[in-house]
């Protein structure tokens, strides 16, 4: 809020400047959470604001409350005009917050009895030029800056048709010459022609319209503010969930500039060393993680090793549990070994029990806000939000939470925000639980059956900027901890406790049967090339031994060719003359 | 409230004293003063007693008698207190409701 303070005064100093650009109108803080940011640094001054709702909505003790805080916080003394209710009415009302006006002056705050007494007669046309003539003296007199007038809409329509817009006119114009932040609190919804043509004017030419609202929804009171419209300046349109609370009017949402909170890079450990390796490395700090599943699924469990690993790495946790008693969260959380006693005993925890009965989804927003607030955790777990959002209808308990985890997000803490869920697909889930589009992580935590026993199952169905693991795991809870364990997959079946114990050892059996029939195997290719070896150096020593017999044949062959040669040449010798003739003798 | 029980008080009625409160130049306050001096005119009003206050001469006067709205006749004598807001152009009701007891 200090900073839009700075910012109109970065305006004012601007008319030091030579040339003069149109600037939007002056305008006077509230002082109320949200209601500044809304109208971008307050209502309008020396112009009309119009409040306008049903009965009970709240218009009284806004308009009461921006004039008492104008006073202790500015310094801006006010004066309030009661159409309608009595000055006493008026301060008893108030009388228990924190800003009542009960011991501020009458120089400070002056209230005015403008109620119309109910036998008073009417002859003809008035104006309201008496009033504020005499509001003029008193705001001269006292200084004041705001003037309230409280359901107005009581004297205006006394006017006739037409007679109202004048009237409306004359205030405009007195406020402007008086320098006076100016509220109208007006009845709207009431089905009346004479009072929808008021409204309608009034809402006309005011210059900023507040609508309040009121509702029940499940038996839940939901109350909400909206600005209507705000000439000459940006303002936001959204409607906001409003309480009155303790305080006053207490404006649920989320207070900063979001988009100005740098994303973080630093990893903040899940508290199970397998889930960091499935996320990557952990949660994103700053980052929301929404885990779903049917009640028993450990969901808590997951919270609670998140909370208690931030506490050993030294930071603060707040853990928030909904309609549960803290005594047994901590003995149920031990029972997996998660000691959340001594870290709540060393100040590094802080286990808070909230219940919900009948308080509205909102309501809880602010109850979170406050403890954050407190308490200003760097790790926080709801457990589980299905309360929140069962709160006064369920549209309004997801925008409640997306606005929580927007908050965390801005203050840089790491959230971790359980889930039941009915159905055993989670996807099939998704749609109603739109919050998944808001949470950077979403662990699903289901319950496979099989072989007779319920086993826990984990998937991460998205980790925003996180290359994460598609895998399933089964999440395993013992007296030692918590763990996750691989799964077996056979035959696209996923196995879990002792099918997957039973296929683990299954595997390893057939492990070693598979390498002793490799070892055969690789036996019998040995023989086979032995074999083969042995036969192809007999049939090399057999073409030897062919070979050899060969040669020998023919060397013998040769020999006795050339006896017979020889034998002949010596017969030849012998017969001439008559040798041409002579029968060639064969060699034996 | 000023008290004017006058020594002619008797058990028909006292004068009237009626304080008419204007803010002139309003077009409703001149109309307002023109429409009473007429009535009491008709009514045969010399009696009364009728004092105009402008709320330009003591503003937060009439914010004290809770006065807000211009103009507003009242009827001081006789109790009870009434007051009549407008131009007092209804003239019947003006005159209906000054007779008032």
């Amino acid at each position: 809020m200090s900073a839009r303070r700075s910012e109109s005064e970065v305006a004012s100093s601007d008319a030091s400047q030579t040339v003069l650009l149109p600037r939007g109108p002056s305008k006077a803080l509230a002082d109320i959470d949200g209601l500044d940011q809304m109208t971008h640094g307050g209502l309008p001054r020396r112009r009309m604001t119009l409040v306008t709702g049903d009965a009970g909505s709240g218009k009284t003790v806004l308009a009461l409350e921006i004039l008492a805080r104008g006073f202790r916080t500015y310094g801006e003394s006010g004066i309030f005009v009661a159409f309608e209710e009595s000055p006493e009415q008026v301060l008893s009302n108030a009388a228990s917050f924190p800003w009542a006006p009960g011991d501020l002056g009458s120089e400070q705050l002056l209230l005015i009895d403008a109620r119309l007494s109910p036998d008073i007669v009417q002859a003809g046309d008035f104006d309201l030029s008496i009033l504020l003539a005499g509001l003029s003296a008193k705001v001269k007199a006292m200084g004041a800056k705001r003037v309230v007038f409280d359901s107005i809409d009581a004297l205006l329509l006394l006017l006739e048709p037409g007679k109202e817009l004048r009237e409306i006119y004359r205030l405009r114009d007195w406020l402007a010459s008086e320098d006076i932040t100016c509220i109208l609190t007006a009845k709207a919804g009431v089905p009346e022609p004479a009072l929808e043509r008021l409204h309608g004017r009034l809402q006309f030419i005011a210059d900023c319209v507040i609508e309040l609202s009121h509702r029940l929804s499940e038996g839940v009171s939901l109350r909400s503010l909206c600005i209507r419209k705000y000439r000459g300046t940006r303002f936001s349109e959204n409607t906001c969930p409003m309480v009155i609370g303790s305080g006053g009017i207490e404006l649920g949402g989320v207070w900063g500039d979001i988009a100005d909170h740098p994303a973080s890079n630093e990893r903040v450990s899940s508290g199970m060393e397998e889930l960091d390796r499935m996320l990557g490395d952990g949660y994103f700090r700053g980052s929301s993680t929404l885990v779903t599943g049917s009640p028993g699924t450990a969901k808590t469990t997951l919270g609670g090793v998140f909370a208690e690993a931030a506490c050993k790495r030294g930071e603060r946790a707040l853990v928030i549990t909904f309609d549960e008693v803290v005594s047994e969260v901590v003995r149920n959380l031990s029972s997996v070994s998660i000691d959340f006693q001594s870290q709540i005993d060393a100040g590094a925890l802080v286990l808070q029990a909230v219940r919900t009965e009948s308080k509205s989804a909102e309501e809880h927003f602010l109850v979170i806000a406050a403890l954050l607030k407190k308490y200003e955790p760097r790790c926080l777990v709801l457990d589980s939000i299905s309360a929140v959002l069962k709160a006064g209808g369920h549209a309004n308990g997801m925008a409640v939470v997306q606005r929580l985890m927007l908050l965390t997000r801005s203050l840089g803490i790491t959230l971790l925000a359980t889930s039941i869920t009915d159905t055993p697909n989670p996807s099939a889930e998704a749609s109603r639980l739109q919050i998944s589009t808001v949470a950077d992580t979403w662990i699903h935590v289901s319950y496979a059956v099989q072989g007779g026993e319920r086993n826990r199952a984990l998937t991460i169905i998205k980790s925003r900027g996180t290359k994460h693991s598609n895998q399933v795991r089964e999440l395993v809870l013992s007296d030692q901890g918590v763990t996750l364990a691989d799964v077996s997959v056979v035959g696209g079946e996923v196995l879990m406790g002792t099918l997957r114990f039973e296929r683990e050892t299954e595997a390893k059996r057939s492990k070693a049967t598979a390498r002793l029939a490799l070892e055969i195997e690789r036996r019998k290719q040995e023989l086979a090339e032995v074999e083969l070896q042995a036969r192809s150096d007999l049939l090399v020593r057999k073409l030897e031994l062919g070979r050899v017999k060969l040669a020998a044949l023919s060397a013998e062959e040769e020999s006795a060719e050339r006896d017979w040669t020889d034998d002949a040449n010596d017969l030849q010798r012998l017969r001439s003359p008559d040798e041409e003739n002579a029968p060639r003798r064969k060699p034996a | 409230m000023t008290d004017v029980p006058g020594p002619d008080a008797s058990s028909n009625g006292q004068p009237l004293h009626l304080r008419l409160h204007v803010a002139r130049p309003g077009p409703n306050s001149l109309r307002a003063i023109d429409n009473l001096s007429e009535l009491r005119r008709e009514e045969g009003g010399d009696e009364w007693q009728v004092d105009i206050v402008d709320a330009a001469e003591d503003p937060e006067g009439a914010l004290r008698d809770g006065v807000l709205v211009a103009p507003t006749l009242v009827r001081v004598v006789p109790l009870p207190v009434v007051k009549i807001i407008g131009d007092l152009s209804d003239r019947r009701t003006v005159v209906a409701t000054l007779r008032q007891r």
